[in-house]
């Protein structure tokens, strides 16, 4: 089974964040930061434990990292927390979950239900990674002319390299066509 | 390349010189409404596309777009002018000026060349539409443009590179093999319309070849009537058509002069018998006498005239002589002696001869008289012989002149007879007729072997059209042959021409698959809704491209969404054409109030997407009126050493003009501001 703390880490690693493991109650908590963001992530059993705890988890810690937030000025608002479970939810549990995103008290919160792949933790931590695609669109396999003329050649064999060419008549691509005008 | 400063003046809201010097990172504005936020933005579309291109009116009652471009309040500013500065990564830099006047010195393959990497690069407009994100096209320019138009916005926003569009030349080479096509079926037309005639003429021919039975019966009775006939039928024919015609003139030549000499009959009858002859004869012997009496008239007249002259001579001798003696009378005798000749008379004999002398001169006056009377009857005699002579002669003349008309007249009949070959006689009008007649009894019967002859002929042509024909519709299967040619160019140039539309199509679909994970990533990070977290794409026309959006179970977002959620996935959609434009140089990112309608929850995905962006180096300049947005910007953007970011909070002034009243620089953040602490 997929270690979702430790993946949770790579990829904020990957993704340029400085992160460590801190403990917390009976919890293992994720702590990340960097130039702009911080935050902590939190791997609940299941969803009812995640709908139950998650709020006096996130003042807990704040009061615990409250001396060091105090001294962070305005990366203080740019703080995040992320309450994610891998086990089953129901649909009325996944929208309460999601509710708690819409909730911008005190912190930026991020939430995930049946998170248990990779795919899927980079899926719920996007507001926190960069752009994961970046299209490569400048390839010869999009080089039209390179497609077309084969496409001719298929039609008219004659015609691959002429038909294209700005310096040959359309009358004269007729007459290579066969015919006589 | 990034922008580095944006300098204006008497441009739309603001009066006076403004700047802003624009970090490489980013910058927020922010300001109430009519501030001149938005303003920063117009700025830079204006200078690049010389447009301000948020408007879909230009025209307006009360001035349209470019009578408001420039500044219309109070005041007159010292220029007006907008200045837009780029840098590179390397430092080198590059600015757009343009005046009031839109005079700039760089022309937008310049300013293209400048801004993209394209060998072909697309307009400044569409650089502008898919840099600059605005609040009021948002939706328009995404989720709520037709299929189509949403397709051909994706084409020139992200198909800057697939190479030129050849769809105009393979259109043309479509045309040119239509066209060639359609004069290959006009020449078929033609042919078929020969051919048709032909066929109609054949038809025509055999039916007169069929009326060609009697030709050896024609062809002896042209050999006997017709003088002179050549070898060879059409030839023949030809000649014997030719004197029909010839013949037929001259039988109407010939009847006229018969007709004259029909009407000449009397004078013939005249002259022809004894009448005539004694008529000039009677009258040339009278003629003769008045001649001779004319001159014996005149003989006499002339003998009157010379004897009165005689009297009159006479007389005046005469008249002298009664002088004298009336002179000697006065006088008398004069002593004996007579005083006209003095010779010695008596009285007696003096006056013997003065009476004898005056009984002569008595005498004298009759003669005198005698004489006249005798000139005036030779007058009378000699003018009745003139108008004797006169009329004679004036008869005589007209006769002669009748007789000479006639001779006239009988030798042109003379020689039409002669020309045609008439043997009757000229005074025998009716034989001439009956000569005539029989001429033209036998040029009916040449008229009949002409046509048996044109009958015959009709065979010749019979066989002259059916080659024709032969030929003709060889001729019309090679053209077919040629139309099929160039039917199959045609099909073959509308498969180049459909190909050009359908891989260029295909390309740019294959190039938006490529980009649609980037828009799927970014529809989940905006969560425009709750439920549908997953967006999906769907093309369709092979030639005219279509592209839709659908959520869920094939649901359209964009009859199914709000406005807010709308301009939510609009935003993924314009963001990723964006991010996706290989051709373009130019990595700023230009939002102009991107979150109105939109509630703070996605605001603040939006303000991470950004985040996001920023993180791929991109410069980021947003506007918004919210301070509170504008702060949280400025706390998520993401300033770095090498990259700043700055906050420009405008304000309107006392004069109306916008003005920057604030101007902040955004430092980079602590680092490791929690692991250090580790908690207390």
């Amino acid at each position: 089974m997929t270690d979702l703390k430790s993946q949770l880490q790579a990829i904020l690693q990957d993704s340029g964040y400085n992160t460590w493991l801190t403990g917390f109650d009976d919890l293992e908590i994720v702590g990340f930061e960097d130039d702009a963001v911080m935050g902590f992530a939190c791997v609940y059993e299941n969803v009812d434990t995640l709908l139950k705890e998650w709020r006096s988890l996130e003042s807990k810690i704040l009061k615990k990292h409250a001396p060091a937030l105090l001294k962070a000025g305005e990366k203080t608002w740019n703080v995040y927390f992320v309450f994610l479970t891998s086990g089953p939810a129901t649909q009325p549990q996944q929208r309460k979950v999601r509710w708690i995103e819409e909730n911008l008290e005190k912190t930026r919160k991020i939430t995930g239900c049946q998170v248990s792949t990779r795919d899927d933790l980079v899926q719920v931590l996007l507001p926190l990674l960069p752009i994961q695609y970046q299209p490569q669109l400048d390839t010869e396999d999009f080089d039209l002319k390179q497609r077309l003329r084969k496409r001719i050649a298929g039609i008219a064999p004659n015609l691959q390299d002429a038909a294209l060419d700005e310096h040959v008549s359309p009358s004269e691509i007729i007459r290579l066509l066969g015919v006589d005008q | 390349m990034k922008l580095a400063f944006v300098e204006m003046a008497g441009f739309r809201g603001f009066r006076d010189k403004v700047r802003f010097e624009l970090p490489s990172g980013f910058a927020v504005l922010s300001g109430r409404n009519g501030t001149g936020k938005s303003t920063l933005l117009d700025a830079i579309d204006f200078a690049i596309t010389g447009e301000i291109n948020k408007f879909s009116v230009k025209e307006a009652k009360g001035g349209g777009l470019d009578e408001h471009i420039w500044w219309v309040g109070e005041g007159k500013p010292d220029s007006y002018y907008v200045s837009v500065g780029f840098i590179s990564d390397s430092g080198e830099q590059f600015t757009i000026r343009r005046t009031r006047e839109r005079a700039t010195e760089i022309s937008p393959q310049q300013i293209m060349h400048q801004l993209s990497s394209a060998e072909s690069p697309p307009s400044p407009e569409t650089l502008m539409q898919t840099t600059l994100i605005r609040d009021e096209l948002i939706s328009a320019l995404s989720l709520d443009l037709p299929e189509q138009a949403r397709f051909a916005a994706v084409r020139t926003a992200i198909g800057g590179i697939i190479g030129p569009d050849y769809s105009s030349r393979t259109a043309a080479i479509s045309s040119a093999a239509e066209l060639a096509k359609n004069r290959q079926n006009e020449r078929i037309q033609g042919v078929r319309g020969q051919l048709g005639k032909l066929l109609g003429d054949l038809t025509e021919a055999r039916s007169a070849a069929e009326r060609s039975a009697g030709i050896t019966e024609a062809l002896r009775l042209v050999e006997e009537l017709v003088p002179v006939l050549p070898e060879g039928l059409l030839e023949r024919t030809e000649a014997v058509r030719r004197f029909v015609a010839e013949r037929t003139m001259a039988i109407r030549d010939v009847e006229s002069a018969r007709l004259l000499a029909e009407q000449l009959q009397p004078e013939f009858l005249f002259w022809g018998s004894t009448e005539g002859k004694a008529a000039i004869d009677a009258l040339q012997t009278q003629f003769d006498d008045a001649s001779k009496e004319k001159s014996f008239a005149e003989d006499r007249l002339s003998m009157a005239i010379r004897l009165q002259d005689a009297e009159r001579t006479g007389d005046e001798y005469a008249t002298h002589l009664s002088a004298l003696v009336e002179h000697g009378t006065a006088l008398g005798l004069q002593e004996g002696h007579c005083p006209l000749c003095d010779a010695a008379r008596s009285q007696d004999e003096f006056n013997t001869a003065i009476a004898k002398a005056k009984t002569q001169l008595a005498d004298r006056g009759e003669r005198l008289a005698h004489a006249a009377t005798a000139v005036a009857n030779a007058r009378s005699i000699a003018n009745e012989a003139q108008a004797k002579f006169t009329d004679i002669s004036r008869r005589r003349e007209e006769l002669l002149i009748r007789r000479g008309s006639f001779q006239q007249r009988l030798d042109a009949i003379s020689k039409s007879y002669a020309r045609f070959g008439l043997k009757s006689s000229l005074d025998d009008p009716r034989s001439a007729q009956q000569e005539v007649f029989a001429e033209r009894e036998k040029l009916v019967r040449v008229e009949r072997s002409l046509s048996i002859l044109d009958s015959s002929n009709a065979l010749d042509r019979v066989k002259d059209l059916e080659s024709k024909i032969a030929a003709l519709r060889e001729r019309s299967d090679g053209e077919a042959a040629k139309l099929a040619t160039a039917e199959r160019a045609v099909e073959a140039a509308r498969q180049i021409d459909a190909a050009a539309k359908t891989v260029a199509n295909q390309i740019l679909t294959e190039q938006f698959d490529t980009v649609m994970p980037l828009l799927k990533e970014l529809y989940r990070r905006l969560r425009p809704h709750a439920d549908w977290a997953e967006i999906e794409s769907d093309f369709g026309g092979k030639v005219r491209g279509s592209l839709n959006f659908t959520v869920g179970d094939g649901h359209n977002p964009q009859f199914l969404f709000s406005s807010g959620q709308r301009r939510a996935a609009g935003l993924a959609f314009l963001l990723a054409i964006h991010l996706s434009r290989p051709w373009c140089r130019w990595r700023s990112l230009l939002m102009d109030d991107p979150v109105q309608h939109i509630d703070d929850y996605r605001s603040l995905n939006l303000v991470e997407v950004l985040a996001a962006v920023r993180r791929t180096r991109r410069q980021v300049i947003v506007a918004v009126e919210d301070p509170a947005l504008a702060d949280l910007l400025c706390r998520r953007l993401r300033s770095a050493d090498e990259e700043a970011g700055r906050h420009f909070e405008l304000r309107s002034s006392e004069t109306g003009t916008s003005v920057i009243g604030k101007e902040e620089e955004i430092y980079p953040m602590p680092r490791l501001v929690l692991r250090p602490a580790q908690a207390s």
